[in-house]
């Protein structure tokens, strides 16, 4: 399991899916403004939050993603009218889903973030490291839940 | 009358930020246009500095990609090292003669710099302000435009060792002699620049006697990466770092006995970005600006002062030093703390002072015969910055009055346009399209990945180790070709970008450095130039996301440069070639907002030859100007309105729409299908937001009292006789501004605003008392400073207040009550009438403006421009343009100057009858798709539809027209038969997998 094969002190890495139009012009503001943040998190840029197919997510979690954060802009100010309508009905389902499949819904995140909120954004990305920290301490404390029940009903 | 054929071209005289903004604009309207420099580079002072204020764009990775445009655009030539020696004819047809002075350098230069290497002639390098050193053959600086080198011929001692190493290249030649050459235009823009005062005219100063007092220019060179020391701040007697430097303003500026009364607009706020940048770098060193009144007057520019106090714990003493002299190696500054009402000294080590901006028009009026005003300024005509007393000729920037970036930049734009106007049946009659040579074929072979990694100066590099980076992308498969350098934008790096392509075979592209926001069509550009498709070009961002934003984690972040480019590898080797489509631009423009901006705007535009709907909210046009009764300088806002509207009428391309708004908004840039209140429906290219701010009605200092009112208020009181004399009158300054729980900004208007009212209130009532309560008197504006001085002679009393200190107060029966912070006293006021400075606030209709076009507002509550600096008149969704109060508070000059601009940003866009659309779009493989029609139910543009193929065979279809490329359909699509070409499933589990890849 996840917050087995991770180290006591361990640096979450996450994965952003960004849209162009809003919030990866609020990262490019937040840059231009040097508004600092944790390095933890890479961002892979998409024209469009509708762009976000759930199997990108699923495919990050595969691959050892430990956070993954998916931000467009806000309801109504999508570029392209309704894509992030889309995309929030899709990872609302999404979120649904991965606690079936053993993620801690802790991992994951929607945001929304206007081009205009570089502070926004460098902030939802130093609570989302947060976030992730939390669900590991989390998982591992449910882990070792884990391991003494069998040992009690052995 | 037999009229010689208008010629189809425009002279740009000067090749700086105002020079490079006019031509481009020019040239993509359809004029051939020439820029003639006397350097032998373009780029002018903004190629000088290191950073802008207030947003620290680093001012070189702005323009660079402008002067490589310039240097590319095929209606632009660039004509250096030369200068205008006559100018004849008119309107239409003028001739200029041109001397281009021997540089005995040749056309074959390639810009290898091996002649500079050898010359063993060391001259004071101008470009650094003459603290480094360059030879006597030599190009100012890396990036310059054009490479070729020139020959000093002054410093040149003829040894010929230049000649000797460039043997074989025959690109010296010393017997090129000055070379005259004659040009036809239509029209002529002059964008002179600036000189700056000599401080040493202020001896007790001791510029030139101490070797630590600089100017900000000198500063600016010693503190830029690109400067003569790397960016190391050190004084230059004994090499130390200095512990404290002081920054002493209006060094020769609202001086009447040097000769400059007026202010010169920019020094408050670059002194400010200059502690910030040394405080950057050594926060150990203590700074202090001098000051008399921080004005921190533009957009953004007083939240970034608030920074500079709060985060960086710059110090700003309100006090003009009378004297400076040296004890050991210290620099004693003597002033008086005015909030202190004591002479002081304090010990420092650097002293930098803001010399005032000299006009630099003798060309101007001795060439052009242009009028110039008592400073030596351009005489504006009918309010108008951009007009000159003769006909044909404009100006831009600094030419008219002091001008930051952004103003100069709006003025440019505003200058084509002007020009083109002038020239608009001639349009396209000289102008060429750019050409690219065919495109090689990709398919079937392997990927030859090439990388170029920026250092961009320090941008990049004094965080992320590039070198290491480097050596780690040359061993990834693939990639046959990776080298690091300065900048990647730079004509330099951009010449070298198809040459290695060529070389080594390369078919895809990667450059690591900024945004692909700002700089993608540069590099998709240059590839299209070695003839590749734009779309084998792959950006990598480790400046915005790596460098600028981990500033404290040099190790995580190069491992994060190294994770990103590697991603981009990954992504390259999977991109394909795209083809866009065309289509026909509708040649009309719509402008929302009919307020003096907005009507302006209209004319503008439809000077240029294109139509245009103009809409308002309100039953009649004028806006904001129909509350004025009197305008800064000394206007009359009726007879302006009235002008506007019978040119608008006059014009007969103007469709007007009153109350009424935008209903609904479809298609994209080029062609957009508008619906109005009105019931109308109409097609237009391009659409620009001119919606004007209001006055913020106060709740506080006792608005909704009797005798308490606004300045607008006050107008119209003025205009009815509305006081009586013997009155006394109380102003107050940054009434709901400044305040950083509300509205930060500074509302600029105010201060000329209520200093022009007082004086009215005193030509009318002779009698009164008047006082004005201020922060910082802000009279930047041409002929502001002079009104200020002349109030103070009208017995009217200046205040100042600190809010930190204690506020003003308005009590139940109009006492004002106020902490002066020069006297150090507590004062009450019974005024007769209380006028309050209210904010200038965004309009009532910006947040649904905002809504119906998807364009974004900033934190401020204004609309948001492409760029700052350089993009004031755009927004980044193309087709969109604003100008005026949308963007931020500005008086009626400054908002003629943008609405002029914004119509050559919308020339540019219709001048052509036919654009590309998009090529990243969506198509189906049919084979896999199984008429499910999911996709035809999220796309928002009707796009995806089901068309049947056989009996009860339903397959998707993409009509390429409508496609705009978001991709929804291919997230929706559940069997992957929905592409979403350049974004497609294999390239972004390609990079998802990179990025995670364990190494
Ligand atoms: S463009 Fe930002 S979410 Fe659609």
């Amino acid at each position: 399991m996840w917050a087995e094969e991770r180290e006591e002190n361990f640096e979450p890495k996450i994965i952003a899916f960004i849209c162009n139009w809003c919030t990866y012009a609020a990262a490019d503001l937040a840059g231009v403004s040097r508004i600092q943040y944790l390095p933890n998190v890479r961002i892979i840029r998409v024209m469009c939050s509708g762009r976000v197919d759930p199997s990108f997510i699923v495919r990050a979690f595969l691959e050892g993603a430990d956070g993954v954060l998916v931000s467009g802009c806000w309801p109504g100010d999508c570029h392209y009218v309704s894509g992030n309508e889309e995309a929030k009905r899709r990872m609302d389902f999404l979120e649904k889903i991965l606690p079936m499949a053993g993620i801690n819904p802790k991992r994951f995140k929607l945001q929304w973030v206007s081009a205009s909120e570089g502070k926004a954004w460098a902030e939802s990305v130093d609570s989302m490291v947060e976030q992730v920290k939390t669900a590991y301490i989390e998982d591992k404390k449910k882990l070792e839940g884990l391991k003494n029940i069998p040992a009690a009903t052995a | 009358m037999d009229k010689k054929r208008m010629s189809g071209s425009v002279l740009v005289i000067g090749g700086g930020i105002a020079g490079m903004a006019a031509s481009l604009d020019l040239a993509d309207m359809g004029y051939k246009t020439y820029i003639i420099e006397k350097t032998p580079s373009i780029g002018g002072t903004m190629s000088q500095l290191d950073k802008t204020f207030p947003t620290l764009d680093c001012a070189m990775c702005t323009m660079a990609p402008r002067m490589v445009d310039i240097s590319r655009h095929p209606n632009i030539e660039i004509i250096p090292y030369s200068v205008v020696e006559e100018v004849g004819g008119d309107i239409g047809n003028f001739n200029v003669k041109i001397r281009k002075m021997m540089s005995r350098v040749n056309d074959n230069c390639i810009g290898c710099g091996s002649c500079s290497e050898v010359c063993p002639v060391e001259v004071p390098n101008e470009y650094d302000e003459s603290s480094g050193i360059r030879k006597a053959i030599y190009s100012p600086f890396p990036q310059a435009v054009p490479k070729r080198y020139v020959i000093d011929t002054e410093h040149c001692i003829r040894c010929y060792k230049c000649v000797e190493a460039s043997e074989g290249k025959n690109c010296i030649d010393f017997s090129i002699k000055d070379e005259i050459i004659d040009l036809e235009v239509g029209a002529i823009i002059a964008v002179p620049g600036f000189d700056l005062w000599d401080p040493s005219l202020r001896p007790e100063l001791g510029y030139g006697e101490y070797p630590n007092v600089l100017t900000g220019i000198e500063f600016e060179r010693l503190i830029n990466a690109s400067g003569f020391t790397g960016g190391e701040i050190y004084r230059s007697d004994n090499e130390k770092t200095p512990k404290k430097i002081a920054f002493i303003q209006c060094v020769g500026s609202r001086d009447v006995k040097a000769g400059q009364p007026y202010c010169s607009r920019v020094c408050c706020m670059y002194a400010v970005k200059q502690c910030v940048l040394v405080k950057d770098h050594h926060p150990e060193i203590d700074c202090a600006i001098f000051y008399m009144d921080l004005r921190a007057f533009g957009k953004g520019q007083e939240e970034f002062y608030n920074r500079a106090k709060e985060e960086y714990g710059i110090r700003f003493i309100r006090g003009n030093p009378g004297e400076i002299y040296q004890a050991g190696t210290d620099l004693v500054v003597r002033f008086e703390d005015t909030t202190a009402s004591e002479p002081k000294e304090e010990k420092f080590d650097m002293v930098i002072l803001a010399n005032a901006i000299k006009p630099k028009n003798e060309m101007l009026a001795d060439m052009l015969g242009v009028e110039l005003d008592e400073d030596g300024f351009v005489q504006e005509q009918e309010n108008n910055p951009i007009l000159t007393s003769r006909k044909g000729v404009y100006v831009a920037g600094v030419a008219q009055a002091p001008r930051d970036i952004t103003d100069t930049v709006a003025t440019a734009s505003g200058a084509a346009a002007l020009a083109a106007a002038d020239l608009a049946s001639v349009r396209g009659t000289q102008a060429k399209e750019k050409e690219f040579p065919p495109e090689f074929d990709v398919s079937g072979q392997e990927p030859r990945i090439g990388v170029f990694i920026c250092h961009c100066g320090t941008n990049i590099a004094a965080t992320v180790d590039v070198e290491e980076v480097r050596d780690y992308i040359k061993t990834l498969p693939d990639v046959v070709f990776c080298d690091d350098v300065m900048y990647a934008c730079a004509e330099d790096s951009c010449t070298r970008i198809p040459e290695v392509i060529k070389e080594y075979k390369l078919n895809r592209f990667i450059v690591a450095s900024c945004t692909p926001r700002t700089h993608e069509p540069l590099f998709r550009e240059t590839c299209q130039g070695a003839g590749m498709n734009p779309y084998l070009f792959e950006f990598a961002n480790i400046r915005e996301n790596c460098s600028w934003v981990h500033h404290n984690y040099p190790k995580e972040a190069t491992e994060k440069a190294k994770e990103i480019i590697r991603a981009s590898v990954a992504r390259a080797r999977l991109l394909e070639p795209q083809q866009p489509g065309k289509i026909k631009v509708t040649q009309r423009a719509m402008v929302v907002g009919g307020g003096v901006s907005g009507m302006e705007a209209a004319y503008r535009i439809a000077r240029l030859g294109f139509e245009v709907v103009l809409i308002e909210r309100e039953k009649e046009l004028g806006g904001l100007l129909r509350r004025m009764h009197h305008m800064f300088p000394d206007m009359d806002p009726k007879e302006i309105l009235d002008e506007k509207i019978s040119k608008i009428e006059g014009e007969g391309k103007i469709e007007v729409h009153l109350e009424t708004k935008v209903e609904g908004l479809s298609g994209f840039v080029g062609n957009f299908d508008v619906k109005l209140s009105d019931g109308a429906e109409t097609k237009v290219g391009a659409i620009v937001i001119a919606a004007g701010c209001d006055e913020w009605k106060p709740d506080i200092y006792g608005y909704g009292q009797k005798d308490v009112y606004t300045q607008l208020e006050l107008q119209e009181l003025i205009a009815n006789d509305g006081l009586k004399d013997g009155e006394t009158v109380v102003m107050i300054q940054c009434v709901g501004s400044r305040e950083k729980e509300s509205r930060e900004y500074c509302s600029r208007v105010c201060c000329s605003e209520a200093i022009k009212n007082a004086l009215d209130v005193r030509k009318n009532y002779p009698n009164s008392d008047i006082y004005i309560l201020y922060r910082d008197i802000r009279t930047f504006a041409k002929g502001a400073e002079e009104m200020y001085r002349d109030a103070g002679l009208n017995r009217i009393h200046f205040i100042r207040y600190d809010i930190d200190v204690k506020r003003p107060n308005v009590d139940e029966n109009n006492v004002v009550h106020i902490y002066d912070t020069l006297l150090q006293e507590d004062k009450e006021i019974k005024a007769d009438k209380v006028i309050l400075s209210s904010a200038t606030v965004p309009g009532e209709g910006f947040e649904e403006l905002s809504k119906m076009f998807t364009l974004p507002l900033g934190q401020d509550g204004f609309f948001l421009e492409a760029h700052l600096k350089l993009r004031p008149l755009d927004f980044t969704s193309d087709g969109f343009f604003l100008c005026g109060t949308a963007q931020s508070p500005k008086d009626y000059i400054d908002n003629m100057a943008q609405a002029a601009g914004v119509s050559a940003r919308v020339g540019r866009l219709l001048a052509k009858k036919e654009m590309e659309t998009e090529a990243a779009i969506s198509v189906v493989k049919e084979e896999l798709c199984i008429g499910c029609g999911r996709c035809t139910k999220v796309c928002p543009y009707g796009a995806a539809t089901l068309v049947q193929r056989g009996f009860g065979v339903f397959k998707a279809n993409v009509n390429s027209a409508l496609c705009k490329g978001c991709g929804a359909c291919a997230a929706e699509c559940p069997t992957g038969a929905m592409e979403a070409r350049h974004f497609n499933d294999e390239e972004l589990y390609a990079v998802i997998d990179s990025i995670l890849q364990e190494v």
